[in-house]
Formats: C-alpha cells, structure tokens, sequence
C-alpha cells in the first residue's frame, strides 16, 4: 500500500462558517507541511484527516482507503495533537502501554516498541517516571513516540515545537525528519522556520483554503527565504 | 481482556474509589456493627429466648415470639384514622403514586372532602376529634370503611396510606409458638442460616451502592477530558464498542469487588457457627444475593454515569442519580421489610426475617432485577453509540455550550478553526 493522501475539493463547516473551502492536496512521503497564521484552519484540517471531524464535502483518501471507513484510517495513522497531554499520575510506560493496547498491538510487540521508541526519542531513563514529572520538550517526545507506536504509515503533527526552547526544538525537527524516511509526516505549524528547516513539499492556507501548494524551493524563489516569500505572500500581514 | 484487566488497575488506582470503599465500610460498621457475630455471641450464652436473633431455636414456653402485621378491623381503623387526623392537620398527605415519594397538599375544597369522610366514619369533624385520639368513636363497619379508604385514596393520587392494600399495617398480631419454629425450620432448611443474613447485608449495601457508587465511574470518565486525552483516545484503531464495554464491565466488577469481599466477614462467622453446631450453611448464599440484589443496582447506575457522562462531559449523572436514589429509597421506606418490589431500584429487606414475603414477592423480584439489567444494558448501548459519535466529530455537548459561554463572555476570541 502505498503511502500517499489525496484530498480532493474537501469543506467543512461549523455552522455558517466555513473553516475549510474546496481544499485539494496530493500529499506523497517524506515531510510535508502546512502553513498558515493561527485560524487558517490547519488544526480543522489536521483532525478531519486523524478522523476526528467528519467533512462537510469532497472526498478524502488516505492511502488508497476513504477517510469514511474510519477504522482502517485509524490503523494507518499516528496523531500528536495541537496539546498532547496523558494522564498525569501515569508513568511513561504504562502510558505508552495503555496507549498500544488501544491501538490493539499483541504483548511482545507492545514490549518491543515501547523499549525501542523510547530509546528512540531519548526517554529510556524516564520509564518510571510520571508524565506529569517530564518537562515540555519530553512530553513532546512522549507524544512523537505514541503516535509512531503501531508503526502508522502516515504522521500527523500539529504545532509540534510551540513552546519548546530552541535546543529542544531542532532535536524534535531532527527526529520528525528521520521518522519522515519511510513514511508521510504532515508538519501543521505558524512557525515558518520549522517548515523551512524540514519540509520539501509545502501548502500554504489562508482562510480555508489553499493559496499555494508545491516544492518549498519554487515557493521561496528568488525571496531570500521561506519566511520572506511567506510574508510577501500573505500581502505583508501580521502572521 | 487486556483492556479491562487495564482499566481495573487504573480504577484500583483512582483516590475516589477509595474514598467510595470507605464509605462503604464506614456505613457497615455504623449501620450493620457485627450483626452476625451479635446473634453468634447471644447463641452462646443466652440470658433468656430473643425472637429477634433467628439462630435461637423458639422454646415452647417462651413468653412472647413477635408479632406480624395483620389486618384486624378493631386495629386498623383507629390507627389508620389516627394517621388520617395528623395528615389532615398538617395537610401534608405522603403518597408513592408509582413507587415514588410524593407529598400531596389538598386545596380547601378537598380538605373539606377530607373532613366529609372523617364525619362519615365517626360523626364528628376532624377539628373535634384532635383531643380524642385515643378513643375515637367509629360509627361503620369495616366494609364501608374500606369503601372511604379507597375514595379518599382516589382523591390524593393513589399510592396513599389508606390504600386497601396497605391497611394491614396498622394492625399486628403475636406469632405463635408453631408459626415461629416453622419459620426457624425455614431459617435452617430453605435459607441455610446465611441466606437471611445476606438479605439483610444486601439490603444495606443496596442503598451505599445506590446513593454512592456513582461517583467513581463519573470520575474515571471526566478524567478524560480532564487530562485531555480525548483526541489521542479517539484517534486508536480499537473499537468503540469493545473500549466501553471493557471500561463498563471493569467498573461494575471493580465496585462489587469490595462488597464481596466484606461478605466474607459475616460469612466466614457463620460458617464457623454452622460447622460448630453441625448445622448446614449455604457458603454461597452472600454472593448469590449479592450478584441478583445488588448487580443489577450497580449495574444501572454505573450505566447512568457512562451514559449521561460521555454525553455531557460533566458530573451530571451524580446529581441525576442521587436524586433518583434518594426518592427510591424514600419510596422505599414503606416496604423496608421486603416483599414489595416494584420499580424499586435498591431491594429493601432491612430484616433477618420475612423470608416468606420474598418468596411470596419472587417473580415480581425477577422482573425488576431482570428490567434493571436490561434498562442498564439499554444505557450502556447508548453510550457506545454517542461515543462513536463524539470520536466522529459528529457530537461535542459540552464543546457546544462551552463555545456559547465564550462567544457571551468574549466574542472576539471565538474560534474552533485552529
């Protein structure tokens, strides 16, 4: 099966608002990411894609598989919502065990995963500890790690390094790259320089719909970078 | 499996279901003290014939067994009219008109109706009779006082004091020597001695795990939204129906766990009792009763938590359920001796005797426990359904009221575009 999303002229609406008008994206592995000021309706179209909000129109495929049949979705993607949070008087296992029996991974393999993610994202020495003791940026990495524990083809991250410091958060782009190796990572986020540091392929959303979408490089152009060419597009708006 | 045997550790974790176990134990050792060890002790050394410790075989020659109500004309009239005057009096009427506690207040009109048909049996208003309560004078027969009853039972709604079924009541008469030691021989063959004794516990723990046990599946599922995990919950492969059902069954177990094992207290006293004396004890019997009385309480209001929690998001379900117990229970207090059941949703027999009036009540008993079962059973598929919903985007309640109560305070700030 080949990872891949196709969204194809996608609404939704809350009531008379529109968040999302006639949405299209093609959406291939590697990093993609998504940008837009607060209220673009990024976070709408992040949770529509995790199945968390039906659509209001369009049509929406993820790896070959309507977004309709929601079960099979669920099983080919990871989620880290906008504010990832567990049950604080969890330790990181048994949060992370909780997790993977709901994502109905068999004993061995949960055991497996777990040791090998959390290694992974630098938190083998936290086994024990309660979520509620981790700082920000390892309760990020907690989040990355659930999200990629049944082995999702498909990533989703919505603004994943608000509030990070900057050392913590090249480490957390540096680790979404390297998940992004075999699988799609969409990158929802305001901070142009994460997009900029990561992605290949971009869209750019404004008031529900798409004003670009293509190769981060054509859409920078002779502009002396992303957040240059993000801000000329955006017609000089405060972002 | 896995995720009940998980959800029972999280529930065995939670600071609420100790608080709940508390309660429950604080309100054993109040109310139920060492029942069993008490008959036990009064067994062993008697200072004389109990006809309330149903252990002590009945002497031919005691002096008194107890007594039974019975519907003796000579008693019931005055008693009942008695009752009659003092609700008149404070025009404060209590009624169940369907099984529920009601108190009626009559208009002037009706009062005067009232006092009509206090003039009709004694010949005298009720403001007359005040002074006379001990001798009043009754000028009808029991057949036409009845006919009375029924209409001023009419007029109140139903469900009154003077319902013909009812008026036995106020009558009682002694139990004799031989319907006493029938009922020991019924205490010692039907119930096996523990029998009685589970009733009676039940009937205790049927109120805690009616007005209380609540609060434990109201804050295991609040503390979703809480810790806001909700959207990583929503977001797994597993089903909705296999995840509520594994979070249902884990706290109804979870909660009868406690009573079972506090059954094992008196049980254990018995048993011993019974292998001392060589007399058969049902080892059983507690969790008989305890899994016919009791589950199906349990089983309903924990399903009013799911249902009512996973569609608001909020600890409704505890007030909806308290005041739903509290008016059961009051409903209740009339028939504490069991044998009436009813909608009844916490089975009273708050006596180690009656056995009888179960027996006589039983398929009345089966069909409330059976509807209770399947009523809660009904809930929790309502509950699978809304959170399918809610994991769909398609239900958000408490979303819903909390974005009306921003857009009022700051319309600006309003957004869910993200």
């Amino acid at each position: 099966m080949k990872p891949e999303i196709i969204i194809d002229h996608l609404s939704k609406n809350f009531g008379k608002r529109e968040a999302l008008r006639n949405v299209s994206l093609h959406i291939q592995p590697g990093m993609f990411g998504l940008l837009g000021r607060n209220g673009a309706g990024k976070t709408t179209l992040m949770r529509v894609l995790a199945t968390l909000l039906h659509k209001s129109g369009g049509s929406v495929t993820v790896c070959g598989i309507p977004i309709e049949q929601s079960k099979e979705v669920r099983k080919l993607i990871g989620y880290l919502p906008q504010d990832f949070s567990i049950y604080p008087g969890m330790t990181v296992y048994a949060a992370m065990n909780y997790l993977g029996i709901l994502s109905e991974l068999p004993k061995a393999a949960r055991k497996e995963r777990i040791t090998a993610l959390l290694k992974r994202v630098n938190l083998e020495d936290c086994l024990n500890l309660k979520v509620k003791a981790l700082s920000g940026g390892m309760k990020r990495r907690l989040g990355i790690a659930q999200a990629i524990l049944h082995d999702p083809q498909i990533l989703i991250v919505d603004e994943p390094t608000a509030g990070l410091d900057p050392e913590e958060r090249i480490r957390f782009r540096d680790l979404l790259c390297e998940i992004a190796e075999n699988r799609i990572v969409i990158l929802s986020t305001h901070i142009v320089e994460d997009i900029e540091k990561t992605c290949q392929n971009i869209a750019v959303l404004d008031k529900g719909q798409i004003i670009y979408q293509g190769a981060l490089q054509h859409f920078i152009g002779n502009e002396r970078g992303l957040e240059e060419a993000y801000m000329k597009q955006m017609g000089g708006h405060q972002r | 499996m896995k995720l009940f045997l998980t959800e029972c550790r999280q529930t065995s974790k939670s600071m609420i279901y100790f608080v709940f176990i508390g309660v429950m134990l604080l309100f054993y050792f109040t109310q139920l003290s060492d029942f069993a060890g008490t008959d036990i002790a009064e067994v062993q050394n008697p200072s004389g014939y109990n006809s309330q410790n149903p252990l002590m075989k009945p002497p031919p020659d005691a002096d008194n067994y107890g007594s039974v109500e019975a519907e003796i004309p000579e008693q019931v009239m005055p008693a009942a009219l008695n009752q009659l005057l003092s609700e008149y009096a404070n025009n404060e009427y209590t009624t169940y008109p369907v099984g529920f506690y009601k108190n009626v207040k009559l208009s002037q009109k009706q009062q005067e109706k009232v006092a009509a048909i206090v003039k009709d049996i004694t010949g005298q208003r009720p403001e007359d009779l005040m002074n006379k309560q001990d001798k009043l004078p009754i000028l009808i027969t029991y057949e036409s006082f009845k006919v009375k009853m029924a209409e001023l039972d009419t007029m109140l709604g139903g469900g009154s004091n003077y319902e013909e079924s009812r008026l036995q009541e106020y009558g009682n008469t002694p139990v004799t020597y031989e319907e006493k030691l029938a009922e020991y021989h019924n205490f010692i063959q039907v119930d096996q001695v523990t029998g009685a004794y589970a009733r009676y516990f039940c009937d205790y723990m049927g109120i805690v795990i009616s007005l209380f046990s609540v609060f434990v599946p109201v804050a295991f599922l609040i503390r979703d939204r809480k810790a806001g995990v909700k959207e990583l919950l929503y977001s797994r492969k597993y089903s909705s129906a296999g995840f509520i059902l594994a979070r249902y069954f884990a706290l109804v177990t979870m909660l009868l766990l406690p009573v079972l094992l506090l059954s094992l207290l008196p049980l254990t006293q018995l048993a011993l009792y019974g292998s001392k004396h060589h007399i058969t004890v049902d080892l059983w019997a507690f969790a008989k009763y305890i899994l016919a009385w009791l589950l199906p309480t349990l089983m309903t209001t924990t399903a009013v938590a799911f249902v009512l929690t996973t569609l608001t998001d909020t600890p409704i379900a505890i007030a909806v359920q308290l005041f739903w117990s509290y008016t059961d229970i009051l409903s209740g207090s009339s028939y504490i001796y069991g044998g009436h059941y009813g909608t009844q949703l916490a089975i009273r027999h708050n006596t180690l005797g009656n056995l009888q009036a179960m027996l006589d009540g039983l398929p009345a008993l089966i069909l409330n426990r059976s509807l209770y079962v399947l009523f809660s059973l009904l809930l929790v598929g309502v509950t699978i359904v809304l959170y399918e919903l809610k994991r769909r985007g398609k239900l958000d309640v408490y979303g819903y009221f909390h974005q009306i109560l921003r857009n009022r305070k700051s319309p600006i700030k309003a957004d869910t575009m993200g």
